[in-house]
Formats: C-alpha cells, structure tokens, sequence
C-alpha cells in the first residue's frame, strides 16, 4: 500500500482541521481590511494579534506583478554580519540568494521596527508561547524571511515558531534549500499554496512543507521536487494575492470525506524514490558504534607498537613498505573506514547553517578530536611513505582542519591533572609527525650538504624549540622517545650535528636521558 | 456468536454483565451478584459534569498522573514515566476503595473464600470508566505477585460505551504486564461516549451538561435539543485532528514539520486500552490495535451519505442508550476479528458496517502496518539474542577466570588493558553496547510491541549484562580519567542502556512484593566500582564508608557483584580497603572477607 500519499493526504487533514490555517487567514485579512482605506498604502505592514493561545504576527506587503522583471530577479547575500542580516544562512562552503522584492522589503523594515520585533518574540518563546508569523503573496515571503531570521537566534532546545504563508512566490534558490534541508528549521515553515494558481520561478526551489490546494482536497508535503511538480500549474500575468484562502480553505472544509480523485502516482512514486535515497545517506550516521570498534582496535595496535618500541607511527611505516601481518592489513582498512566516516560528518556538519552547528558539534567534538589526534599520524605516516612534503600546508585533509578549528573555537579544554600518567596519552598537535618528517629531511640535506648550512640549522633549531616547548607542557606523548621511531633516529642526527657548539634544556634533557621519566605518574 | 474464542466470555457473561451494570444504577458505589463460580461487580455511571472533568483540575483534558505508590505497574519503564488519567475518573475510584465503602473487603472476601474462579468488573458509561480502574487495582493488588498454592479469580473487566481513561503510557503499561486481554469494550457505532475525551474540555464544556443528561437512559430524549449537534460537531472535529496527527506519526515516525505542528495543537493524551468490541446493526467487530481502534472511532462516525449523516449527531446520543438492545441482538450476530492476520480488504461488508471509507481502511491498515514493524524488529531482537549471549558468555566463562588467574580481577586487568584479553573485552564491552542502545532506542521511541519489556527472557539477559558489563564500562570512564574531565560516573557517565536496565530489573522486584523503599535502600550492585573510585578519591569518612560496606554485602547475596573477583589481591577495591584506617577495619563488616581470602 502506498504510505507515503497517505501520510500527505492525512497531514493535509490535519493541518486543515486544526484551525491555524483559519486563525492566521482571518487576521491578514483583518490586517488588510484596516490597511485598504489608507490613502497611501506605505510598503510593509506588520502587526501583532494578542489571542488567548497564540500570538500571531501579520506581514502585509503591496501586490506584486510578476510581469516586472525585478520580480523574479534574486539577490545573492554576501558580505559581513553587519552588511548582511542573513550572514548565518551562508554556510561554510555556499551562499545562497534571495527573491529580491522580498529582500529589499525586508532590508527597508529591517533597521526601523523588526529588530524590537524579533526581541519581542524571542521573549515570548522563551515563556514557552505559541508564535505564528503570517501573510499571503509578498507579505508571506517577507514573513519566511523574518522568520528565518528570527530562527537564527532560537536555540534548537527552545519553542519553535511556526511561519504560515499563504499562496507566496518561492523566495530562495537550491543552496538555501540545500543548507535548510536537514535543519530543524525547515520544520517551521507551511506555505499553503492553491495548485493552479501558484506562479513558480525555477530560479527557485521551494523548502519547509506545502499544503497544495486542489478543487476539492489537498495534500501536504515537503518534498521540493514534488512540490514544483505539483505547482507547476500556470505562469500567468495575473497579480499574485487576489486569490482569497478563506474561501478555498471553507470549501475544502465542508467537502465530505471521500476518496481522493487526484492523479499523481506519478509525482509521489518519485518522491519515494528521493526518500529511499536519502534514507540510505542517514544510516551512515547508526554507523557511529562501527566506528568506536575501529577505534578500539587501532587504540590497540598503538599499544602493541608500544611494546615492540616502535610506536604506532613507525609501525605503520614500516609496515607500508612491507605488508606484514594480517592484523596490520585490518589496521589499514579499518582507518580507511573511520577516515570515511569522519569525512562525510565534517562535510555534512559544513552545509549546516552557522549558527546550529555547534549541536552537532558538541555531540560529536570529543570523539572527533580524539579521533583527529589518534588516527592523523597514520595519514601522515602514509603521506610521506608517498613522498609527500610539507604535510600540514599542503598534503592534509580538510575534515582534519576543520575538527581542530571547531575542537579549538569550544575552547573547552579540560583541566588535566599535573601528576597524571601520559601513557595513554595522545599528543595534543595531530601534525606532530609530519613536523618530524620535514626536520629528518633538513637533516639530510645537512648532511649531503644540499642548500645553506645556516638556514637548515636555523629550521632545526626552531623544530626542537617547537618539541620542547610541548615536553614542557606535557602535550606529547611518551611514545615519541621509544627506541625505533622516527624521532629518536631525528635526535641522533641532530646530536652529531649540533655536537659542540649548541646547548639547551632540551638537548640536556635529551642527553641526560631524562625523557626516560618523561609521562609517569609523579 | 465466538466471543469465547477472544477472551473464554460468553453472551451468558456479558448479559450478566450488563444486567449488573443496569442494576448498579441505583446503587451508591457498586453492585455485586454472585453467581456459581463467577462474581460481578458492576458500577454506576454518573451524568453529572464533575464526575466528567474534575471541576479544579487545570489540564485542557482534565487530566492527571497516576500515583507510582498506589500503581506501580502503571509506567512506562524505557521512558521512566506515570500513565495519565481522568482525574474525576480517578477520583471516583477512589472513593470506591477508601474506607467509607466495604469495596476492597468485599474483594478480599471473594479472594480468600477460594470459591470463584473469577471477577468481573463492568459499568455502563462512566460506569466503565471505574470498573477499568477498579480491574487496574485489582491486577496491581493481586494478580502481579506469583503466587503459589491455590489461583486467584481472574479478572475481566466489561465496559458498555466507556469514555477514554488513561493515555499511551496506561495501555503501553497494560500491554507490558500482559493484562489488556482482560479488558473487553463494548462500543456501538455511533455512541459519542467514547470519543468525548478526544475533545479539549474547554470546547465541550458549555455543552456537556445537557448532552450528560440525554445520555442518561433514565431520561427521555429530547430530539430537538439543538446543543446536540454543536457538540457532535465539536467533538468530531477534535477527534479528527487526533486522528490524522495520530495516522500520520504511525507512517512517518520522526518527521520534524509534524512534530513542530503538533507542538501548537491540544492533542487529547487519551488512547483506548484493552479489547474493543464495535457493534454495528449487522455484526460484531473485535480489534486490539489501540492505534486502529483510535482511527475506527473516528472514521466510524463518519458517512458519505447527506441524509445519514445528518442523523447522526442524535444516533451518537441514542447509540449510547442502546447496550441494552445489542446485548439481546448479540447472540445472532456474526463477529469479526480486525488483527495482523485478519487485514481488511477493500469493500469488505465488516468495514461498510462500520462506515469505513477506503481512506479508513488505509489509516486502519497503517496502524496494523505499524505493529507489524514493532513485531518485526522485535524478532530482530530476538536473533541477536545469541550473539549478545556468546559475548556474555566469553567474558563469564574466559576473560574474567584468566584475569583472576593474576590475581587482579577483570575490573583492574581492563583498567591497564595491557594484554590481548582486554582488549577483546573492550570490543565485546563496545559491541554489546550498540546492541543495547538499539534496543534502547527503539523501546524510548515505542517501536516495539508493548510486553516487550515484560518478557522474563529480556530481564534476566539484561540484567545478566547490567552486572557482567558495568564494571567494564565504569573501567574504562577512569581509565580514559573521565571522571577529571567530565565529572563522577554516577552523575555524568553513566550509560542510559544500564540505567533501563536497572528499572527493568526494580520493577520485578518490586513486582515480587519488596517495597519502593527497600529497593531504593539497597541502591545498584552494578556500579559498586564506581562508588569504590570515588570513595578512593575522598579523605575517610566513617559514615559512609560503613554504608557503603553494609551495601557490599547485600549485593553479594542478591549476586549483583561477584565476590570472587572484588577480593582479589590486585584490586582496586582491595588496596582501597586496606589504606583505611587500623581502627575502621578492625570493626569492618568486611573483615572477615578481607582475611578469608587473604588466607587462601
């Protein structure tokens, strides 16, 4: 049995039988009515209805013909947060564009009344009120636009608003629809629309969830292709905000139940095909506890290395050079599987608007910078066993970049105890190997006596500044002075380079072999 | 008629039954017929309106939470809450068991005479409402206890055109203790009884008296009272909304527009509990399917036809005068069972009886479709079940006898998690807790049958895990120093998988007959370590540490934890111990253990 046009035609129902439809359709109207015998209608129109249980905002705009080009014209937000009210609708890799009538009306009120008005509002959801902001045609868009705007401020924990728009033009293009689809947001948002008579532009795409109006029923869904199928009735000249929705809403209203007569398998076969997709996308996220097992065994890989006196970084080197065992084969794949998923996360995180990824991120920061700082040695180990050079500029991933920016932005490091033992301990900076790397290559230049001898000493001296400073800290691991790895070899270069004529705390604390008690329990 | 095949009831009972009721009229509390080995009690329905809606209470459906104390079944154990109830039906039942009425010694008198095989409890109207609340009473006070030498009398409770009593969590609750099979409902077509609390009281205040005192069969009907169809009206529109919010979260679980929407309706937290039997003037139909039963009883009511459906807001009040001509018609109607296996196709005269439109069947057939899922990943469930108990299995029978064989204990062993062993340990610890979560995460959202729960099976295999695994988990929390970053275990580490898991386990305890606060004393063996890590971190404090050695070895006899590994020599627990001052142990409840098996 087909669900999925159940579901529309029930949530139709039921958006039609709760009566919001009607209490919001009365008080444009009402808006309306009181705004007609002005001489002069100014541009927008907005006013506040006080009812027992809701507080609904009206937005009226002056009609709008779709004849004049400027009408279907979009303007593309840019700039800062004080050039652009809209900056958080950017996200981290699009920018998307508005209807630009709709715009320019919301920019003309923005600085006189909405400001006091998202205040206002925002007050009332705090105290767990219901907010309906409303209007038909333009005033329904310049409603979605202060509605998202105001969104921008509500905490994903907080009461939501519920915007209502009635027979508006689609006021944001794919990439606006892009960042709100897997948002909360998008939930806030009914746009009822009368089928044949709702123009379209295919500059834009619909998003939040349609009530599509036919003769005698109606049907309720979000799907954005659906939706333009759907509509896609006419293009006329006609002037949008004539058709009157309390009369289609009545008639709709007193039809009796009966069987629906519409015809458009078609159009929902299709959307359950978008859904089936999009479901597969969601399941990788239940992957979440695969990946804590991946996690567990390169944690125990690290450990094995350990005992060898390798380190799993050298481990893993070596063993890319000669495949070894089949438990470093299983090391490789499961890191290509924690990197994918941790790929994908990043990147959906990043289509997020601005300001909701931080629950995103919180849920998962720990766990990805744990990640990051346990698994990024292995990427680089790789990246120079490839002959790659300067790692952190140019060789690294920008999943990594991006966990450490957010991990750093938290600024929630927490406070570690001075006495703890380091030995499961995960060096702080991810790139601390690629650092290595690039300092074993200046060594050798040294020594084949490749380029200028101050100038690679210098870069020397400022890598064993850098690992110093992090010994000092206790923000690297113990493991860096086992026997066999590639730092141990770099410190045994540099002492017979240095020999003589350089002498710090770090070289003592190296040739004092201090670094044996570095990380214990004191 | 096949009603026996349902619930072993015959037509014989349910006149009986509804005889009782129409002579509990006139009666203050109740009305009660002994009869060989079958005892009713029947209940009056009242028609005034505060024993509809509880003239203080301030909820929009005038309802109320169950008291945990005097019905502790009566929860939901995954999302850890108490079922909702009519307030004023509550309150009428508690009049019936407070010590002014001989109610509750009369039912004690039926159980301990020995004599009848079982009670009946049944009402007209509100009536019904008492009589479920009553049959609830019963079950908690008697039924869920095992009890061995002779049976009790089961309970059946038989309502006649009862309004809704209690929300989800009753029937999920009900549904959980196997108990819905003893409440049988009959409801005829059109009778608004059972669809007035679907309505904000608010919406159907005004008009209530009046339709309360035409439904009173007592009364004559007054077919030109024009608050009739104002009501009908209203409360069908109400019951609309309920109906298509409630279709559409059975087909599209989680979606965020429908659960923002929803936030700004009044949704009535009511929902049918038990068996429903609708009688239409042809035949009988039964179903079990609360969410089909919700959607019957309001597609049930409509009509594509002008003229009928013009008659029926009248129909609505006469409907629920009419038990009386269904009972004598019962016998030559045929019934019809409406479950999974028994889907309605389209065009079935069962459904045109009842008015069903092929829109109906469709949201009738979601809510079977939706069951059909719990049912299925139930099963899912269950074919983990072996895999979930070989990894149990390992760390009983392998991990913990080898880390006992150095002297540490496995809680300690994983703590350093230096050999191959535990780190095995870690991946079963990892991949028994995606197990648990999936579960856990389907029992929050009720995507799975309601006895779920319930099955001893799942207790006992989660109760198993709580114990074996727990201290793996509070292991590894300190081993990762979790406890510096984010705070102690207990009150921020703590998994929610374990914490189910403990609920589950209280309430068969509690079932067995130990007291709220007993169970509540003897606190959870499965976090011992926890209180050990915590209680190494602080200065001695004698109090405490003497509680605290005073829950050890209630946990040992009720085999929360294992004696065998907590006294090892290596342990954590141990070396704790033994830093406590000379002048504690000397006196310590534990020093004989301590010694014991410092002497092996």
């Amino acid at each position: 049995m087909d669900f999925s046009s159940l579901k529309g035609f029930e949530l139709g129902k039921l958006v039609l039988s709760s009566g919001l439809l009607h209490i919001s359709w009365n008080k444009i109207s009402e808006l309306r009515a009181s705004r007609a015998h002005q001489v002069q209608t100014p541009g927008l129109g907005i006013k506040i209805f006080q009812e027992t249980k809701y507080t609904v905002v009206v937005f009226v705009a002056p009609p709008i013909n779709l004849s004049c080009p400027l009408n279907s014209a979009s303007t593309i937000l840019s700039g800062t947060k004080d050039q652009n009210p809209f900056h958080f609708l950017c996200s981290e890799k699009i920018s998307s564009s508005l209807h630009t009538p709709a715009f320019q009306l919301f920019v003309s009120a923005y600085n006189n009344n909405l400001l006091h008005l998202k205040s206002k509002l925002l007050h009332l959801l705090e105290s767990k009120e219901h907010v309906i902001i409303t209007g038909a045609a333009l005033g329904g868009s310049v409603a979605s636009l202060f509605t998202l705007w105001l969104l921008e401020t509500v905490e994903p924990t907080l009461k939501r608003p519920l915007c209502i728009t009635f027979g508006s033009p689609l006021i944001g293009d794919a990439k606006l629809q892009e960042i709100l689809e897997n948002s909360l947001r998008n939930s806030c948002f009914l746009h009822v629309a009368y089928a044949s008579q709702t123009p379209i532009n295919t500059d834009f795409k619909p998003f939040g969830t349609f009530l599509i109006c036919f003769d005698s029923e109606c049907i309720s869904i979000d799907d954005p292709e659906a939706v333009m199928e759907l509509l896609g009735g006419t293009n006329t000249d006609q002037v949008v905000g004539l058709i009157d929705y309390g009369k289609v809403l009545d008639r709709l209203d007193q039809t009796v139940m009966e069987d629906s007569r519409l015809m458009i398998d078609d159009v929902i076969s299709r959307m359950d095909e978008r859904a089936e997709k999009k479901k597969l996308r969601y399941d990788q996220l239940k992957k979440l506890n695969d990946i804590k097992i991946s996690m567990i065994y390169i944690e125990w890989y690290k450990k094995k290395s350990k005992k060898e006196k390798t380190g799993y970084y050298d481990r893993f080197k070596t063993h890319l050079a000669s495949s070894v065992s089949p438990f470093d084969i299983d090391i490789e794949k499961r890191k290509r599987e924690v990197n994918d998923y941790w790929r994908s996360l990043v990147e959906e995180v990043e289509k997020k608007p601005q300001s909701e990824k931080s629950l995103l991120k919180t849920r998962s920061l720990f766990s990805g910078n744990n990640y990051r700082r346990m698994v990024e040695p292995l990427d680089i180990a790789e990246y120079y066993h490839n002959g790659g050079r300067e790692y952190r500029a140019s060789g690294r991933s920008r999943h990594y970049v991006m966990l450490e920016k957010w991990f750093k932005e938290e600024k929630i490091e927490p406070v570690r105890c001075v006495k703890r033992d380091l030995s499961d301990f995960l060096t702080f900076d991810s790139c601390f190997w690629s650092e290595v790397e690039e300092a074993l290559i200046v060594s050798k230049c040294l020594q084949t006596q490749e380029g200028e001898r101050e100038v690679l000493l210098r870069k020397l001296v400022r890598f064993e500044e850098y690992v110093w400073e992090m010994i000092r800290k206790r923000e690297v691991s113990p493991e860096i002075f086992l026997e066999k790895s590639s730092f141990m070899k770099w410190w045994k270069e540099y002492k017979e380079i240095i020999k003589g004529f350089h002498s710090s705390h770090f070289t003592k604390f190296m040739n004092d072999r201090m670094y044996e008690s570095y990380g214990q329990a004191c | 008629m096949a009603l026996e095949a349902l619930a072993g009831i015959t037509n014989d009972l349910i006149t009986r039954s509804w005889k009782a009721s129409t002579r509990a009229y006139n009666t203050d509390h109740f009305h009660k017929e002994e009869e060989r080995e079958t005892v009713v009690v029947a209940f009056a329905p009242s028609f005034s309106e505060k024993d509809w809606i509880a003239p203080e209470n301030k909820s929009p459906f005038g309802e109320t939470k169950m008291k945990r104390a005097q019905f502790p079944c009566m929860r939901s154990i995954g999302n850890d809450v108490d079922a909702t109830v009519n307030e004023s039906f509550l309150k009428n039942f508690q009049v019936l068991t407070s010590p002014t009425t001989s109610f509750c010694d009369y039912v004690k008198t039926v159980v301990d005479s020995r004599q009848s095989q079982r009670i009946v409890f049944t009402g007209h109207s509100t009536g019904g409402a008492t009589a479920i609340l009553a049959t609830v009473w019963y079950l908690e006070t008697y039924f869920k206890k095992p009890r061995g030498g002779f049976p009790l009398p089961e309970p059946l409770c038989m309502t006649f055109g009862a309004p809704l009593v209690g929300d989800y969590v009753f029937k999920h609750a009900l549904g959980r203790e196997n108990w819905s099979r003893f409440f049988v409902n009959f409801v005829t077509r059109f009778d608004i009884v059972p669809r007035i609390m679907l309505a904000r009281k608010a919406s159907t205040k005004q008009a209530l008296p009046r339709v309360l005192s035409q439904l009173d069969p007592r009364v004559a009907i007054q077919e030109n009272d024009q608050s009739i169809p104002v009501f009908y009206t209203t409360v069908m529109k109400e019951t609309a909304t309920v109906a298509h919010q409630a279709v559409c979260e059975l087909i599209g679980y989680g979606d965020a527009f429908l659960e923002t929407f929803s936030s700004f309706l009044d949704l009535s937290p009511y929902r049918p509990a038990g068996i429903f039997v609708f009688s239409t003037g042809t035949g009988l139909v039964s179903v079990s399917n609360s969410d089909a039963i919700l959607q019957i009883l309001f597609y049930a009511s409509q009509s594509s036809n002008q003229h009928e459906l013009s008659l029926v807001p009248f129909q609505s009040i006469k409907d629920h005068r009419s038990y009386e001509e269904m009972v004598h018609s019962m016998a030559m109607k045929p019934l019809n069972h409406l479950d999974l296996h028994h889907l309605p196709l389209d065009g079935d005269p069962m459904l045109r009886d009842l008015g069903l439109s092929t829109r109906a069947r469709q949201c009738v057939c979601a809510a079977f479709e939706a069951e059909k899922q719990r049912v299925d990943n139930q099963t899912k469930i269950y074919n983990k079940l072996p895999k979930i108990v070989e990894k149990l299995a390992w760390i009983e029978d392998e991990y913990k006898p080898r880390c006992k064989t150095h002297k540490v204990g496995y809680y300690d062993s994983f703590k350093y998690s230096n050999e191959e062993k535990d780190f095995k340990a870690n991946v079963s610890r990892a991949e028994l807790a995606g197990l648990f979560d999936e579960v856990l995460g389907l029992v929050k959202k009720g995507l799975l049958p309601d006895g779920f729960e319930g099955h001893k099976e799942w207790i006992e295999l989660s109760t198993r895990y709580r114990r074996l695994i727990e201290p793996l988990d509070i292991s590894n929390y300190h081993r990762h120093l979790k406890n510096e970053d984010t705070g102690p275990y207990m009150l921020k580490g703590r998994p929610n998988r374990y914490k189910h898991a403990q609920r589950g386990y209280e309430h068969e305890l509690l079932k067995a007959g130990k007291s709220s606060e007993e169970i509540e004393e003897s606190g959870c063996g499965s976090c011992f370590w926890a209180d050990v890590e915590e209680l190494k971190g602080k200065a001695y404090e004698s109090v405490e540490v003497k509680r605290f050695e005073k829950l050890v070895e209630g946990w040992i006899t009720n085999r929360e934890i294992d004696d065998e590994q907590i006294f090892l020599d290596g342990s954590t627990f141990r070396n704790w111990w033994r830093s406590l001052p000379e002048e504690h142990k000397r006196s310590s409840l534990l020093r004989e253990r301590m010694g014991e098996t410092r002497s092996t």
